[in-house]
């Protein structure tokens, strides 16, 4: 911690020469830190790019860098942006292996598959920009306000509460090849979705298709398949074949009509059965949580939580205290005191 | 030489939590007076009269404020984000639009000569418009907004746009926002506006701009220019182009005749008007695309951000303003406005009169009492100055020592005045009783 502060700034400028952008001044600067002692004086003219407070402010700048971005930003905050795309037809590429069994003969199967609007929610590194997650919603229609609907999308690689499962790159380019400003990262995470293909890891928003009933018309050959499937192994039965028949079911439907379909609720946190843990701690009033059982999360049935609704609010809510979120914890000051003090002496 | 700003930082040495900071509102060497009838005229003592705010916060209203921390909440689930964002600066959005249609309501006069309704009315299609929005900062408590034509979306920072041909805009295209200020600034006083929401902040502005009616306040705008140019359709004497004739009768639009040099200006602006209604979307945006080669009126979008970059470069100065007014703004709990305080120096008048002889502003001492001059302030205040410069480290270094004493008082828990006040020899010549003369003071505060 930072202790001793004093700093003294006394400019001393002649009536002449007002205009002239290095002025004379006196500056003292004196702190303690981690037993060290730092000391700075000046008596002199001081440069106008120069000076102890600007170079804390100008050092902690959350400036964005931001080249011409495509018209959808709902929002930007430090390291997050969110930004919606409208209906459109997509091209899931889908292999129907978990990650680890993936060969050179794994077969891809391509579905164009119309979807409606979405609403991506990511993070990046702001000094860097490099994505560092993304989160997708489907929509029935452009984001308008903070308490609209938002629906869990129903694509593999996708954990319930909309976070992509983060892909794996052959190659440096894939992931640093990205412009880097505001742009660079939105290309790079809808390229993280659209353009690095799927595979069967993860597959339980597929489940909730079937489970929430959601959209109906997605199940039709889900359910002509019958027991003759498969099921043993995989999680909650959703097999390679089961995701292809949904997927197919999918591929057949129009996009003119894709905005009248009703799709899952998402989970707010990565899976529904921790979503319990969470209500109880931040938002207890939206179930009736008894709380004087030994664990009250209990009292909250799993099948109360997937017929539960969630707004763009409550989502973001979450977000902010789930595992990719940006906000950071209070971090030490001394650095910024080092290196403003530091310029000083350059 | 002359002190100008004072800004003082100190942390508590007993409890560390605790900072102060100093913030001197008035530096000013001053010819004091007297009762005499002349007293303007005549040479007499000067004082610097240092006087000053304090501000009391704890160390992390000082973190949080440096590190600039965001609120996230606060960031993400307000309005959504007009439609749309291209490009983001700083505090500066680049929004654009696609071409709509809009009823102009022309008051043919400037808003302090408008007497009845708008005289011009007519439908016309604006073009791609690029908004330069810059929101209220630290810095600037306004927000302000810059407009535009595009003809087509933004591909690039480098596209070339031009300024509009609205009323009501300045060349640079920035918009003359006139009441529109006042009362964006009530609306956000009482609540209606959040003035940190670029969505409530854009529309309000936009709206304002294309709803409110037009006048003349700043001229007619460069459509006059652009029809003396004969950009695109635009043309000085619509009439006499014949297709634009037809269009005329076909819509009923009556166009007077112009080609006279003796018709009036208004009238002039009127038909560039109603010329502009006759256009469909496409020749409107032929114009715009044909004003882009003309120089003087064309603009990049990197330009303009580069610009605006630079006007927000602060120095040394303006950046601790900046931080003590964030910490101001915070609404922290921690946080309050300390006591005043004030450090004067005495000039005596001898002290004054030898810096003026030494300086060959008079002669002896013996004609002082005799001397009077209209410049009797200016020149003493000057001489105060002059002894500021030649004993600066002393001086520095007493005011430093001043400012540590009142600083430790308001830290210690003094609700009082901090005053202090000495005489500028025992600052030069009895160094040592000045400085028991502060300790005493910070004694008798403590």
């Amino acid at each position: 911690m930072i202790t001793k502060f004093k700093y003294s700034y006394i400019s001393l400028e002649k009536y002449e020469s007002i205009w002239n952008e290095d002025q004379k001044a006196d500056v003292s600067l004196g702190y303690h830190t981690y037993n060290m002692e730092y000391n700075f004086n000046l008596n002199d003219k001081l440069k106008k790019s120069k000076g102890f407070i600007k170079s804390l402010l100008d050092i902690n700048k959350k400036e964005i860098v931001s080249n011409i971005v495509p018209p959808a930003i709902k929002y930007h905050s430090h390291g997050v942006v969110v930004f919606e795309r409208p209906p459109s037809y997509q091209v899931i590429q889908y292999a129907p292996q978990n990650v680890s069994n993936l060969d050179e003969n794994t077969p891809i199967h391509i579905y164009r598959i119309p979807i409606p609007w979405q609403l991506y929610i990511m993070t990046y590194d702001p000094d860097k920009y490099f994505c560092g997650s993304v989160r997708m919603y489907f929509m029935k229609s452009s984001l308008s306000s903070p308490e609209q609907n938002v629906y869990m999308p129903p694509i593999p690689n996708f954990f319930t509460n909309g976070l992509l499962c983060r892909p794996m790159f052959d190659k440096m380019n894939d992931v640093d090849g990205y412009s880097k400003d505001l742009s660079g990262v939105i290309a790079s995470a809808y390229d993280w979705i659209w353009n690095t293909g799927f595979n069967h890891d993860l597959t339980e928003n597929f489940y909730h298709v079937i489970r929430q009933k959601k959209p109906v018309k997605l199940m039709t050959s889900y359910l002509n398949l019958g027991p003759n499937v498969n099921t043993h192994g995989y999680y909650r039965g959703m097999s390679p074949t089961h995701i292809q028949g949904i997927l197919g079911d999918w591929e057949s439907l129009d996009l003119d009509n894709i905005l009248d379909l009703d799709w899952p609720n998402p989970s707010l946190m990565q899976a529904f059965e921790t979503d319990r843990g969470y209500y109880c701690e931040h938002d207890p009033d939206r179930f009736d949580i008894d709380f004087d059982r030994d664990d009250p999360s209990e009292s909250i049935d799993l099948s109360d939580l997937y017929a539960e609704s969630q707004t763009y609010r409550q989502v973001i809510n979450a977000f902010l205290e789930g595992e990719d979120s940006p906000v950071r914890g209070p971090y030490s000051i001394d650095k910024s005191f080092l290196e403003s003090f530091n310029s000083l002496n350059n | 030489m002359s002190f100008k700003t004072i800004k003082y930082f100190k942390q508590s040495e007993s409890n560390t939590n605790d900072l102060v900071a100093l913030d001197a509102w008035q530096v000013r060497a001053m010819k004091n007076v007297t009762s005499h009838h002349l007293s303007s005229r005549v040479i007499n003592s000067v004082s610097l009269k240092v006087f000053g705010k304090s501000y009391q916060f704890s160390y992390g209203d000082l973190t949080r404020n440096i590190q600039q921390d965001c609120n996230y909440i606060l960031d993400l689930t307000g309005a959504p984000m007009p439609i749309a964002i291209r490009a983001i600066q700083g505090s500066v959005y680049v929004i654009e639009r696609p071409p709509f249609k809009t009823s102009v309501r022309l008051s043919p006069s400037k808003a302090n000569m408008v007497r009845n309704e708008a005289s011009i009315f007519c439908d016309v299609w604006i073009p791609w418009t690029v908004s330069i929005l810059t929101m209220p900062t630290e810095k600037n408590a306004l927000p302000s907004l810059r407009m535009l034509y595009n003809d087509g979306p933004l591909s690039s920072r480098e596209d070339i746009l031009i300024a509009p041909w609205t009323p009501n805009l300045h060349h640079t295209g920035d918009i003359c926002l006139g009441q529109t200020i006042a009362n964006f600034t009530s609306a956000v006083a009482e609540g209606h506006i959040n003035s940190n929401n670029v969505s409530e902040v854009y529309h309000y502005l936009i709206n304002d701009y294309f709803n409110g009616g037009w006048n003349l306040d700043l001229g007619g705008g460069i459509i006059r220019t652009i029809c003396n140019l004969s950009i695109g359709k635009f043309t000085t004497s619509p009439l006499e182009d014949p297709d634009l004739a037809a269009r005329a009768i076909n819509s009923k639009v009556k166009i007077k005749n112009s080609v006279n040099f003796r018709s009036r200006e208004l009238t002039r602006i009127k038909n560039a008007y109603l010329t502009w209604s006759l256009m469909d979307l496409s020749e409107v945006l032929h114009a715009v695309k044909q004003c882009t080669k003309q120089g003087g009126m064309s603009y990049k979008v990197s330009d303009i951000l580069t610009r605006d970059k630079d006007i927000n470069e602060l120095n040394e100065k303006e950046s601790i303003s900046l931080l003590l007014r964030s910490i101001y703004l915070s609404d922290s709990p921690t946080f309050k406005n300390g006591v005043d305080w004030s450090v004067i120096v005495n000039f005596s008048k001898e002290v004054i009169v030898d810096s003026l002889i030494r300086l060959n502003v008079i002669n002896t001492i013996g004609s002082v009492e005799d001397y009077q001059t209209s410049h009797a302030n200016s020149i003493c205040e000057r001489a105060a100055r002059s002894l500021i410069e030649e004993h600066e480290e002393l001086f520095l270094s007493f005011m430093k020592s001043s400012l540590d004493i009142i600083a430790n008082n308001i830290l210690d828990g003094s609700t009082e005045f901090q005053e202090i006040e000495v005489d500028f020899n025992d600052i030069v010549n009895e160094k040592e009783y000045c400085v028991s003369a502060l300790e005493e003071k910070s004694l008798y505060d403590y």
